[in-house]
Protein backbone atom coordinates (compact mmCIF):
# COMPACT_ATOMS: atom_id res chain seq x y z
CA UNK A 1 0.00 0.00 0.00
CA UNK A 2 1.41 3.36 -0.98
CA UNK A 3 1.88 6.38 1.21
CA UNK A 4 -0.78 8.20 -0.81
CA UNK A 5 -3.26 5.42 -0.13
CA UNK A 6 -2.42 5.61 3.58
CA UNK A 7 -3.02 9.35 3.50
CA UNK A 8 -6.36 8.85 1.74
CA UNK A 9 -7.36 6.36 4.41
CA UNK A 10 -6.37 8.75 7.16
CA UNK A 11 -8.39 11.47 5.44
CA UNK A 12 -11.38 9.12 5.17
CA UNK A 13 -10.96 8.16 8.80
CA UNK A 14 -10.97 11.77 9.84
CA UNK A 15 -14.12 12.43 7.79
CA UNK A 16 -15.81 9.42 9.35
CA UNK A 17 -14.83 10.55 12.82
CA UNK A 18 -16.39 13.92 12.05
CA UNK A 19 -19.61 12.13 11.13
CA UNK A 20 -19.50 10.18 14.39
CA UNK A 21 -18.89 13.41 16.24
CA UNK A 22 -21.87 14.97 14.47
CA UNK A 23 -24.10 12.01 15.37
CA UNK A 24 -23.00 12.14 18.99
CA UNK A 25 -23.75 15.87 19.11
CA UNK A 26 -27.22 15.13 17.79
CA UNK A 27 -27.64 12.48 20.43
CA UNK A 28 -26.54 14.87 23.15
CA UNK A 29 -28.96 17.50 21.93
CA UNK A 30 -31.80 14.99 21.79
CA UNK A 31 -31.28 14.07 25.40
CA UNK A 32 -30.73 17.71 26.43
CA UNK A 33 -33.27 19.72 28.41
CA UNK A 34 -34.16 22.84 26.43
CA UNK A 35 -33.64 22.22 22.76
CA UNK A 36 -34.09 18.46 22.67
CA UNK A 37 -37.07 18.61 20.39
CA UNK A 38 -35.42 20.98 17.92
CA UNK A 39 -32.40 18.70 17.67
CA UNK A 40 -34.61 15.67 17.18
CA UNK A 41 -36.31 17.55 14.37
CA UNK A 42 -32.97 18.25 12.80
CA UNK A 43 -31.92 14.62 13.17
CA UNK A 44 -35.20 13.46 11.69
CA UNK A 45 -34.64 15.53 8.57
CA UNK A 46 -37.71 15.91 6.40
CA UNK A 47 -39.88 13.98 8.87
CA UNK A 48 -40.91 16.88 11.03
CA UNK A 49 -41.65 16.22 14.66
CA UNK A 50 -44.28 17.72 16.80
CA UNK A 51 -42.36 20.19 18.99
CA UNK A 52 -44.16 18.88 21.98
CA UNK A 53 -43.60 15.18 21.20
CA UNK A 54 -40.64 14.31 23.53
CA UNK A 55 -41.25 10.55 23.60
CA UNK A 56 -40.92 10.39 19.79
CA UNK A 57 -37.49 12.12 19.96
CA UNK A 58 -36.36 9.65 22.60
CA UNK A 59 -37.57 6.84 20.41
CA UNK A 60 -35.07 7.95 17.77
CA UNK A 61 -32.07 7.32 20.04
CA UNK A 62 -31.66 3.64 19.07
CA UNK A 63 -31.55 4.49 15.35
CA UNK A 64 -29.04 7.28 15.96
CA UNK A 65 -26.92 4.88 18.00
CA UNK A 66 -27.15 2.34 15.22
CA UNK A 67 -25.90 4.90 12.68
CA UNK A 68 -23.08 5.92 15.02
CA UNK A 69 -22.12 2.29 15.46
CA UNK A 70 -21.98 1.82 11.67
CA UNK A 71 -19.70 4.83 11.37
CA UNK A 72 -17.46 3.52 14.13
CA UNK A 73 -17.19 0.17 12.34
CA UNK A 74 -16.16 2.06 9.22
CA UNK A 75 -13.53 3.96 11.18
CA UNK A 76 -12.15 0.76 12.62
CA UNK A 77 -11.91 -0.69 9.13
CA UNK A 78 -9.99 2.35 7.95
CA UNK A 79 -7.71 2.23 10.98
CA UNK A 80 -6.92 -1.41 10.25
CA UNK A 81 -5.98 -0.47 6.70
CA UNK A 82 -3.86 2.44 7.97
CA UNK A 83 -2.07 0.17 10.35
CA UNK A 84 -1.49 -2.37 7.62
CA UNK A 85 -0.05 0.39 5.40
CA UNK A 86 2.24 1.58 8.19
CA UNK A 87 3.30 -1.97 8.94
CA UNK A 88 4.08 -2.57 5.30
CA UNK A 89 6.10 0.66 5.04
CA UNK A 90 7.97 -0.06 8.28
CA UNK A 91 8.67 -3.73 8.03
CA UNK A 92 9.13 -4.07 4.30
CA UNK A 93 9.87 -0.96 2.27
CA UNK A 94 12.13 0.85 4.74
CA UNK A 95 14.02 -2.25 5.79
CA UNK A 96 14.54 -3.30 2.18
CA UNK A 97 15.80 0.20 1.36
CA UNK A 98 18.11 0.06 4.37
CA UNK A 99 19.46 -3.31 3.25
CA UNK A 100 20.05 -1.90 -0.24
CA UNK A 101 22.02 0.99 1.22
CA UNK A 102 24.21 -1.45 3.17
CA UNK A 103 24.68 -3.47 0.00
CA UNK A 104 25.80 -0.42 -1.99
CA UNK A 105 28.19 0.58 0.81
CA UNK A 106 29.71 -2.87 0.89
CA UNK A 107 29.95 -3.05 -2.91
CA UNK A 108 31.72 0.31 -3.21
CA UNK A 109 34.14 -0.69 -0.45
CA UNK A 110 35.00 -3.94 -2.22
CA UNK A 111 35.34 -2.15 -5.55
CA UNK A 112 37.57 0.54 -4.02
CA UNK A 113 39.78 -2.16 -2.47
CA UNK A 114 40.04 -3.96 -5.83
CA UNK A 115 40.90 -0.71 -7.60
CA UNK A 116 43.58 0.11 -5.00
CA UNK A 117 45.03 -3.39 -5.42
CA UNK A 118 45.07 -2.90 -9.19
CA UNK A 119 46.77 0.47 -8.84
CA UNK A 120 49.40 -1.04 -6.55
CA UNK A 121 50.08 -3.72 -9.16
CA UNK A 122 50.32 -1.06 -11.88
CA UNK A 123 52.75 0.84 -9.68
CA UNK A 124 54.87 -2.30 -9.30
CA UNK A 125 54.94 -2.73 -13.06
CA UNK A 126 56.23 0.82 -13.49
CA UNK A 127 58.91 0.08 -10.90
CA UNK A 128 59.87 -3.00 -12.94
CA UNK A 129 60.01 -0.86 -16.06
CA UNK A 130 62.34 1.50 -14.21
CA UNK A 131 64.53 -1.44 -13.23
CA UNK A 132 64.58 -2.79 -16.77
CA UNK A 133 65.49 0.62 -18.16
CA UNK A 134 68.29 0.95 -15.60
CA UNK A 135 69.87 -2.25 -16.91
CA UNK A 136 70.61 -0.41 -20.13
CA UNK A 137 72.33 2.46 -18.43
CA UNK A 138 70.38 5.69 -17.98
CA UNK A 139 67.55 4.58 -20.26
CA UNK A 140 65.58 6.86 -22.50
CA UNK A 141 64.72 10.25 -20.98
CA UNK A 142 61.39 10.12 -22.78
CA UNK A 143 60.69 6.67 -21.31
CA UNK A 144 61.48 7.93 -17.82
CA UNK A 145 59.24 10.96 -18.32
CA UNK A 146 56.36 8.77 -19.49
CA UNK A 147 56.75 6.44 -16.51
CA UNK A 148 56.75 9.39 -14.14
CA UNK A 149 53.61 10.75 -15.74
CA UNK A 150 51.98 7.37 -15.46
CA UNK A 151 52.92 7.29 -11.77
CA UNK A 152 51.33 10.70 -11.29
CA UNK A 153 48.14 9.54 -13.00
CA UNK A 154 47.97 6.41 -10.85
CA UNK A 155 48.50 8.48 -7.76
CA UNK A 156 45.79 10.88 -8.83
CA UNK A 157 43.31 8.02 -9.33
CA UNK A 158 44.23 6.71 -5.87
CA UNK A 159 43.25 10.07 -4.37
CA UNK A 160 39.93 10.03 -6.23
CA UNK A 161 39.00 6.86 -4.35
CA UNK A 162 38.26 9.06 -1.35
CA UNK A 163 34.83 9.23 -2.95
CA UNK A 164 34.21 5.79 -1.41
CA UNK A 165 34.64 7.05 2.15
CA UNK A 166 32.56 10.16 1.47
CA UNK A 167 29.68 8.31 -0.21
CA UNK A 168 29.78 5.71 2.56
CA UNK A 169 29.22 8.50 5.07
CA UNK A 170 26.42 9.97 2.98
CA UNK A 171 24.77 6.55 2.74
CA UNK A 172 25.22 5.99 6.48
CA UNK A 173 23.47 9.29 7.10
CA UNK A 174 20.61 8.29 4.78
CA UNK A 175 20.43 4.96 6.63
CA UNK A 176 20.18 6.70 9.98
CA UNK A 177 17.27 8.79 8.65
CA UNK A 178 15.53 5.60 7.55
CA UNK A 179 16.01 4.08 11.00
CA UNK A 180 14.45 7.17 12.54
CA UNK A 181 11.51 6.96 10.11
CA UNK A 182 11.05 3.28 10.99
CA UNK A 183 10.89 4.13 14.67
CA UNK A 184 8.39 6.92 14.19
CA UNK A 185 6.15 4.90 11.91
CA UNK A 186 6.28 2.04 14.42
CA UNK A 187 5.22 4.43 17.15
CA UNK A 188 2.27 5.61 15.06
CA UNK A 189 1.28 2.04 14.25
CA UNK A 190 1.42 1.14 17.95
CA UNK A 191 -1.18 3.82 18.62
CA UNK A 192 -3.64 1.51 16.90
CA UNK A 193 -2.81 -1.21 19.44
CA UNK A 194 -2.54 -4.29 17.25
CA UNK A 195 -3.64 -6.60 20.06
CA UNK A 196 -7.07 -5.03 19.85
CA UNK A 197 -7.46 -6.49 16.39
CA UNK A 198 -5.71 -9.75 17.14
CA UNK A 199 -2.86 -8.84 14.80
CA UNK A 200 0.79 -9.68 15.47
CA UNK A 201 3.09 -7.06 16.95
CA UNK A 202 5.18 -4.97 14.58
CA UNK A 203 8.78 -6.07 14.15
CA UNK A 204 11.31 -4.24 16.26
CA UNK A 205 13.07 -1.65 14.08
CA UNK A 206 16.75 -2.12 13.41
CA UNK A 207 18.83 -0.46 16.12
CA UNK A 208 20.80 2.67 15.17
CA UNK A 209 24.55 2.61 15.69
CA UNK A 210 25.69 3.57 19.18
CA UNK A 211 28.00 6.26 17.85
CA UNK A 212 27.51 7.69 14.38
CA UNK A 213 30.47 6.95 12.15
CA UNK A 214 29.48 9.42 9.50
CA UNK A 215 29.37 13.14 8.93
CA UNK A 216 25.98 14.48 7.79
CA UNK A 217 27.75 17.18 5.78
CA UNK A 218 30.21 14.87 4.02
CA UNK A 219 30.61 16.02 0.42
CA UNK A 220 32.94 15.42 -2.47
CA UNK A 221 32.54 18.87 -4.01
CA UNK A 222 33.83 22.24 -2.83
CA UNK A 223 36.57 20.72 -0.70
CA UNK A 224 38.86 23.64 -1.52
CA UNK A 225 36.46 26.22 -0.10
CA UNK A 226 35.82 24.14 3.01
CA UNK A 227 39.57 23.61 3.47
CA UNK A 228 40.09 27.37 3.19
CA UNK A 229 37.60 27.94 6.00
CA UNK A 230 39.36 25.38 8.21
CA UNK A 231 42.73 27.00 7.46
CA UNK A 232 41.36 30.41 8.32
CA UNK A 233 40.04 29.17 11.66
CA UNK A 234 43.38 27.59 12.56
CA UNK A 235 45.29 30.72 11.56
CA UNK A 236 43.01 33.14 13.39
CA UNK A 237 40.78 31.30 15.87
CA UNK A 238 37.75 33.29 17.04
CA UNK A 239 38.16 35.00 20.38
CA UNK A 240 36.50 33.11 23.24
CA UNK A 241 33.12 34.54 24.26
CA UNK A 242 32.73 35.87 27.79
CA UNK B 1 59.60 9.50 11.74
CA UNK B 2 56.74 7.15 12.57
CA UNK B 3 53.15 8.10 11.73
CA UNK B 4 50.05 6.69 13.40
CA UNK B 5 47.23 6.69 10.82
CA UNK B 6 43.77 6.26 12.32
CA UNK B 7 40.64 5.74 10.20
CA UNK B 8 37.82 3.21 10.29
CA UNK B 9 37.85 3.09 6.49
CA UNK B 10 40.55 0.73 5.20
CA UNK B 11 40.34 2.53 1.85
CA UNK B 12 41.07 5.88 3.47
CA UNK B 13 43.99 4.43 5.46
CA UNK B 14 45.52 3.11 2.24
CA UNK B 15 45.01 6.45 0.51
CA UNK B 16 46.64 8.37 3.38
CA UNK B 17 49.53 5.89 3.58
CA UNK B 18 49.97 6.08 -0.18
CA UNK B 19 50.12 9.87 0.05
CA UNK B 20 52.61 9.69 2.93
CA UNK B 21 54.87 7.40 0.93
CA UNK B 22 54.58 9.71 -2.01
CA UNK B 23 55.83 12.67 0.01
CA UNK B 24 58.62 10.68 1.56
CA UNK B 25 57.35 9.17 4.82
CA UNK B 26 57.54 5.42 4.92
CA UNK B 27 57.27 4.47 8.58
CA UNK B 28 53.81 4.11 9.97
CA UNK B 29 51.34 2.07 11.99
CA UNK B 30 47.58 1.90 11.46
CA UNK B 31 44.52 1.79 13.68
CA UNK B 32 40.82 1.39 12.88
CA UNK B 33 39.50 3.64 15.65
CA UNK B 34 40.55 5.84 18.56
CA UNK B 35 40.78 3.11 21.15
CA UNK B 36 42.97 0.93 18.94
CA UNK B 37 45.14 3.97 18.27
CA UNK B 38 45.52 4.64 21.99
CA UNK B 39 46.56 1.03 22.53
CA UNK B 40 49.16 1.27 19.78
CA UNK B 41 50.45 4.71 20.66
CA UNK B 42 53.90 4.81 22.26
CA UNK B 43 57.06 6.90 22.40
CA UNK B 44 58.02 5.87 18.88
CA UNK B 45 55.04 7.66 17.32
CA UNK B 46 55.98 11.13 16.10
CA UNK B 47 52.84 12.19 14.28
CA UNK B 48 49.14 11.27 14.43
CA UNK B 49 46.77 11.54 11.48
CA UNK B 50 43.23 10.74 12.49
CA UNK B 51 39.70 10.65 11.12
CA UNK B 52 36.89 12.09 13.26
CA UNK B 53 33.89 9.75 13.00
CA UNK B 54 34.88 6.27 14.06
CA UNK B 55 33.26 3.51 16.11
CA UNK B 56 34.22 3.00 19.77
CA UNK B 57 36.30 6.18 20.03
CA UNK B 58 36.19 9.25 17.81
CA UNK B 59 39.14 11.30 16.60
CA UNK B 60 38.36 14.17 18.98
CA UNK B 61 38.18 11.77 21.93
CA UNK B 62 41.48 10.30 20.82
CA UNK B 63 43.01 13.79 20.73
CA UNK B 64 41.73 14.54 24.24
CA UNK B 65 43.04 11.21 25.53
CA UNK B 66 46.46 11.80 24.02
CA UNK B 67 46.66 15.32 25.41
CA UNK B 68 45.82 13.97 28.86
CA UNK B 69 48.81 11.64 28.85
CA UNK B 70 52.11 12.45 30.48
CA UNK B 71 54.26 10.98 27.67
CA UNK B 72 54.70 12.29 24.12
CA UNK B 73 50.93 12.11 23.63
CA UNK B 74 50.83 15.50 25.30
CA UNK B 75 52.84 17.13 22.51
CA UNK B 76 52.63 14.88 19.46
CA UNK B 77 51.27 16.72 16.40
CA UNK B 78 47.71 15.65 15.65
CA UNK B 79 46.32 16.23 12.17
CA UNK B 80 42.64 15.54 11.65
CA UNK B 81 41.50 14.36 8.21
CA UNK B 82 37.73 14.34 8.09
CA UNK B 83 34.63 14.99 5.99
CA UNK B 84 33.24 17.23 8.75
CA UNK B 85 33.67 20.82 7.71
CA UNK B 86 31.25 23.10 9.53
CA UNK B 87 32.80 25.83 11.63
CA UNK B 88 31.58 24.44 14.95
CA UNK B 89 33.16 21.07 14.20
CA UNK B 90 36.49 22.65 13.36
CA UNK B 91 36.43 24.64 16.60
CA UNK B 92 35.52 21.50 18.55
CA UNK B 93 38.52 19.73 17.04
CA UNK B 94 40.78 22.62 18.03
CA UNK B 95 39.49 22.50 21.59
CA UNK B 96 40.13 18.76 21.70
CA UNK B 97 43.81 19.35 20.99
CA UNK B 98 43.98 18.86 17.23
CA UNK B 99 46.81 20.92 15.71
CA UNK B 100 45.56 21.15 12.15
CA UNK B 101 42.69 20.07 10.00
CA UNK B 102 42.23 18.63 6.52
CA UNK B 103 38.84 18.37 4.85
CA UNK B 104 38.19 15.25 2.76
CA UNK B 105 38.71 14.78 -0.09
CA UNK B 106 42.27 16.02 0.25
CA UNK B 107 45.19 16.23 -2.13
CA UNK B 108 48.77 15.17 -1.30
CA UNK B 109 50.08 18.75 -1.56
CA UNK B 110 47.65 19.80 1.17
CA UNK B 111 48.72 16.85 3.33
CA UNK B 112 52.38 17.72 2.79
CA UNK B 113 51.77 21.39 3.57
CA UNK B 114 50.08 20.56 6.89
CA UNK B 115 52.69 18.01 7.92
CA UNK B 116 55.56 20.35 7.06
CA UNK B 117 53.91 23.19 8.95
CA UNK B 118 53.38 21.09 12.07
CA UNK B 119 56.87 19.61 11.97
CA UNK B 120 58.40 23.06 11.74
CA UNK B 121 56.73 24.03 15.01
CA UNK B 122 58.95 23.03 17.97
CA UNK B 123 56.09 22.21 20.33
CA UNK B 124 52.90 20.98 18.76
CA UNK B 125 50.58 21.54 21.65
Amino acid sequence: MTTNRALELLYDSEATLRLVDHELNELRELTGADDAVGAAEQAAGPQALDPMDGPIALAMIPSVLERANAEIVNVLGSLRQCRSALESATSEKLQITHAKIREVTSATELAATDILDGLDRAQSIIDEMDAEAAKDGEGSPRGRELRDRLRDEIFSVTGCLQFQDITTQQLAYAGSVLVEMEERLSEIARLFDPRRYGAPELPVPSAPPVQPTFSPDAAYRDATARQAMADQLFVTPPAPED
Amino acid sequence: MKFLVVDDSATMRRIVLNALQRIGFTEYIEAGDGSEALAKFDESVSFVITDWNMPTMSGTDLAKALRARSDNGRTVPILMVTARSVKEDILTAMEAGVNNYIVKPFTPPVLKEKIDALLSVPSAS
